[in-house]
């Protein structure tokens, strides 16, 4: 009996089929360990320390720990606490997209790289606020703060750099 | 299409430089709160930096004919975060919209936002031929 499977040409042929199955999708879920898998200790051990920071400040945040030490707790504007509420908000949202990029194994670079500058966006703005309005005694607190969102801003760069070094090491 | 969300882009940057040369120059410029004159200004200044280093990067980059993509993206979401602030926190601290450039300021604001994300997804279409 014959094969009519090549002669229809609406059908693809069995190739074409094997060919469009075997291809990576563009947008797949992998899981953060099949992505961790193909990349540096040092990239892991980053990525744990960011999600570390981010258990430790929800935990000082729930348990008032670390009221004191925000602007509005010097300042006693109600613009700074929401201002602090909403970028709190917004680097958990980009915490999140940057897990889901770590998830799919999809633009990871450009993730890091868009989330970086917003942090060095809060940096400058934040420490900048608080060095105008904060008294002269509590320098402290402020360098505190930038100690904090630097660190931020290093893991992040530390991210990056690791995920165009292994970009670049690729074939 | 693109190019006139290009130009809406750099129609509304022009805008806020204008408006931060008269906040500094003009006295007439008074927000909503006294705790907010400084607010005002800190804002001002760091956000019109923030467009003239977009401003300035873009163009070198579309001038030497290198990919944007990852730029226009960071400054799209500076820009939506910037929005977000403004809207959620900052309205009734901030605004000044009584004086006209003030004024074209908040009006183009949105059609500026809808133009960079526009510019954002087009450039990445163009980066990745």
């Amino acid at each position: 009996m014959r094969d009519r499977s090549n002669d229809d040409p609406i059908r693809p042929s069995q190739e074409e089929l094997d060919a469009l199955l075997s291809s990576p999708a563009i947008f797949s879920f992998q899981g953060v360990r099949a992505s961790f898998d193909r990349r540096t200790t040092l990239f892991k051990r980053t990525w744990l320390v960011l999600m570390a920071v981010t258990i430790l400040y929800l935990m000082g945040w729930f348990t008032g720990l670390l009221k004191p030490y925000m602007a509005s707790a010097v300042t006693g504007l109600e613009a700074d606490y929401q201002l602090h509420q909403v970028r709190f908000l917004l680097a958990f949202i980009m915490i999140t997209i940057g897990t889901v990029a770590l998830n799919f194994d999809w633009h990871i670079d450009e993730t890091f790289t868009t989330v970086a500058w917003i942090q060095a966006y809060f940096l400058v703005s934040g420490v900048g606020r608080q060095w105008r309005t904060m008294p002269e005694d509590n320098l402290s607190v402020t360098l505190m703060y930038a100690a904090n969102l630097l660190l931020i801003l290093l893991l992040l760069v530390t991210l990056i750099i690791e995920e165009r070094r292994l970009k670049s090491s690729l074939p | 299409m693109y190019k006139f969300s290009v130009a809406i882009c750099f129609l509304f940057a022009s805008l806020v430089i204008a408006l931060f040369t008269l906040i500094i120059t003009d006295g007439s410029f008074e927000p909503a709160t006294d705790g907010g004159a400084t607010l005002v200004q800190d804002l001002t200044a760091v956000r019109v930096w923030i467009v003239v280093a977009g401003l300035v990067l873009y163009s070198w980059k579309s001038a030497t004919n290198q990919p944007s993509a990852v730029v226009v993206a960071v400054l799209t979401a500076i820009a939506w975060i910037m929005f977000l602030e403004d809207y959620m926190v900052l309205d009734s601290v901030l605004f000044i919209a009584s004086h006209p450039p003030a004024q074209a300021v908040v009006f183009t604001r949105p059609i500026f936002l809808v133009a960079l994300t526009y510019v954002a997804f087009k450039q990445w279409e163009i980066d990745l031929r």
